[in-house]
């Protein structure tokens, strides 16, 4: 758990406002404020606005909102408080954080990906995935006391709603690790401190008890997996990828490991050489990810995934966002790569 | 080159040949007509057996250059294993990878890339000379933005119906070109005449429509950026015989007949009113040229997709290989085109190997400044004042 921290002590001040002053100097905040515009307060009486037990919080005679520092994914340093109402999400993966720990009800902003869970629908829509498409508007209009963005391509985004004072923090974590630090600053920032840490833990149970039953099969006879991304161009997953990752953790080898590159395009007769045992795409690929398909084109008849019939779809959703459900994934790809150990 | 030469001497055939652009009318409008009628009269072929020997020696070149990229590859294959797929691939001592390798993945591949870059060579050449315009290439009717649109379609809704032999984003690659350019000819054929200019500003607006649907959706979508985007570069990863099994009729027939116009093509690249004096039917051959060109078009981007730059200066270096008359000028484009295809293909697939480079990064980073030195060095031969 520790190890999951070390992105939360980006944290760098944990501070009453109201009592110690101290500030950082940089960022001249007022007591108990947030960069929210002046026609409301950051301090809805709410029924849990009290700082979470893990911060170490002097007495005070007032109710007041403990400000936070972070430091996102973009470098920028953030103030923001520990009990945002009003959150934006500009990303899939981080509307399933955001419900997963709780916080589900303070979502007033979500993107027209955001499909999980179904509740999510309902919110008002500030746009889809690119940053061209996404209404600083309709954010705006919905007076967020926190929006999360998902990294470098939501960067014009922050840049607008940072110049209007409305608090923005980007998340793009890039493995596990991070994505359990991610949710526990979700939950953190929302309030949810402590379902966050109950979520980060089912999820590393659930994948510890995966790597446990995958223990027992030597390195050496672990199926390679070449996941296909789309046919034509033969796309592939770096390892670097969500995608990639799971393939490992759910007990599987990357045919491509050995790429830097997150989303290649490879060399058909590379995949013939070096023989995948195992085939597998995200949903996305839709029916072409059959073994008469792949076992269809040409050449392709020689490569045991196709001889055994070993070609499997994978929830894309599940695989690509960097959430909750990652644990998901990793069970339905070593489920797949070992039927016999999983039931 | 030095001045003694003469505007438009091309580097082979003895016979100068000034022609091709819009420059000859403006240039000589009174011995325009006199020359176009030699052209017409195919007075032009004295030079045949040059041409004939220029050409040969082309073809070879290009079959061993084809022979030599199958023993060339991401996965290393003895050239002597190559033979031996090559002669009898069931055979028992043959490694059936390796048979596969060169069988079904490099040879359909070199195949359909010489054919692809013939087919754009053929049909850039022919908008050239039906449009007068050095800048033309197989896409200027709007055809790579309807192809555009109807892959992204179909990739964005992940259907698996298809037809004629090609799956759904071929297919709708295919359907999408044709339509696009079915659309700008109607429109400019709305006076019943077509004019050249109202064809090419026609297709230039049409492109540019369906490029911003092609830019929406694919900002409105989310899975697919990366397969759209993968599209529309271009390229032959993932492609085999189904893909040449589909296509080659179109890039077979259409280049054909596309040199059968060559003598229509010769007189409307003088312009259209002195195609007509010498008796020619302007609309229906431009009807017969669009429609050949058209369809070798569509069928290059539904098998390769969208492959730039090979359609504009193959042609263009074969202009100034072998003359402007078409009869040449279309079969000599078909080689180079093929060439071409065939050397950018072998860099997309071994440059950085396994991973493959799209195609048309390479035909521009190889074509460009080759074209740019052609440019610099026999730039009279492309109209200018010499």
């Amino acid at each position: 758990m520790k190890r999951n921290i070390l992105r939360l002590v980006a944290i760098l001040v944990i501070t009453l406002a109201s009592v110690c002053g101290c500030a950082p100097a940089a960022t001249p905040v007022p007591p108990t404020a947030t960069a929210l515009p002046p026609t409301e307060t950051a301090l809805p009486p709410t029924e849990t606005p009290v700082p979470p037990t893990e911060t170490p919080v002097p007495p005070t005679e007032t109710p007041t909102t403990v400000s936070v520092s972070v430091t996102d994914s973009l470098g920028r340093e953030v103030i923001l408080t520990e009990s945002s109402e009003r959150i934006v999400s500009l990303a899939p993966s981080l509307t399933e954080i955001l419900y997963a720990v709780g916080a589900g009800d303070q979502v007033v902003g979500v993107t027209t990906f955001c499909n999980y869970p179904e509740e999510a629908q309902e919110r008002e829509q500030v746009g889809g995935f690119s940053a061209s498409t996404i209404s600083v508007e309709v954010i705006v209009s919905l007076r967020p006391d926190l929006v999360l963005a998902a990294g470098g391509i939501h960067e014009p985004i922050i840049e607008a709603l940072e110049n209007l004072e409305f608090p923005v923090i980007s998340l793009d974590p890039a493995n596990m690790d991070e994505v359990y630090s991610d949710i526990e600053l979700v939950g953190l920032l929302t309030g949810h401190a402590e379902e966050a840490a109950q979520v980060v833990a089912e999820m590393q149970q659930r994948i510890e008890q995966v790597e446990a039953i995958i223990a027992q099969v030597p390195e050496a006879e672990r199926p390679t997996v070449f996941w296909q991304i789309w046919d034509e161009p033969l796309m592939t997953a770096g390892p670097g990828t969500f995608a990639g990752q799971i393939i490992t953790l759910g007990g599987g080898i990357n045919l491509f490991a050995d790429l830097a590159e997150d989303w290649p395009s490879v060399s058909a007769e590379e995949v013939l050489a070096r023989n995948p045992a195992v085939i597998m795409g995200p949903d996305s690929h839709g029916d072409k990810l059959t073994p008469e398909i792949v076992g269809g084109r040409p050449g392709w008849d020689q490569v045991d995934a196709v001889r055994n019939e070993r070609i499997y779809l994978i929830q894309g959703d599940i695989v690509s966002r960097a959430g909750p459900r990652l644990a998901e994934a990793i069970e339905d790809v070593a489920a797949a790569l070992y039927p016999d150990l999983f039931d | 080159m030095p001045a003694r030469e003469p505007p438009s001497r091309p580097l082979l055939g003895a016979r100068p040949i000034d022609f091709g652009y819009s420059w000859c009318s403006w240039r000589a409008p009174s011995s325009l007509r006199k020359r176009a009628a030699d052209l017409a009269n195919k007075t032009s072929l004295v030079s045949n057996r040059a041409f004939f020997i220029a050409f040969l020696l082309l073809l070879v070149l290009l079959l061993v250059a084809a022979l030599l990229s199958l023993g060339v590859g991401a996965v290393p294959v003895k050239p002597g294993n190559v033979l031996e797929v090559l002669l009898g691939r069931h055979d028992p001592k043959v490694d059936p990878i390796e048979a596969a390798i060169i069988w079904d993945i490099r040879l359909p591949r070199i195949l359909l890339g010489i054919l692809i870059g013939g087919g754009l060579a053929v049909s850039g050449a022919a908008f050239q000379g039906l449009f007068r315009n050095p800048l033309a290439d197989p896409f200027v009717m709007g055809a790579s933005g309807g192809a555009a649109l109807g892959a992204t379609i179909a990739i964005t809704l992940g259907s698996s119906w298809g037809a004629a032999g090609f799956s759904p984003v071929p297919l709708a690659a295919f359907v999408g070109s044709l339509l696009a350019v079915s659309v700008v000819y109607g429109i400019a054929h709305a006076g019943g005449t077509a004019p050249a200019v109202a064809l090419l500003l026609a297709g230039a607006a049409l492109s540019t429509l369906l490029s911003a649907l092609v830019t929406l959706l694919m900002l409105m979508s989310d899975q697919s950026f990366h397969q759209i985007y993968g599209w529309l570069m271009g390229g032959f990863s993932g492609r085999s015989w189904p893909h040449l099994k589909a296509s080659w009729p179109y890039l077979v027939i259409g280049p054909a007949a596309l040199w059968l116009t060559a003598r229509p093509l010769d007189a409307l690249a003088c312009g259209e009113e002195t195609a007509q004096s010498l008796g020619l039917s302007v609309v229906r051959a431009r009807s017969v040229i669009v429609l050949m060109a058209t369809l070798t078009t569509a069928a290059t981007v539904a098998a390769g997709g969208i492959i730039g730059f090979v359609g504009l200066i193959a042609p263009h270096i074969a202009r100034l290989l072998f003359g402007s008359s078409h009869s040449r000028l279309i079969p000599a484009s078909m080689l180079l085109g093929g060439m071409l295809m065939l050397l950018a293909d072998g860099v997309a697939r071994t440059a950085l190997a396994p991973i493959e480079i799209p195609v048309g990064i390479v035909t521009s980073l190889l074509g460009g400044p080759f074209f740019l030195y052609l440019l610099k060095s026999r730039q009279r031969n492309l109209g200018g004042r010499g």
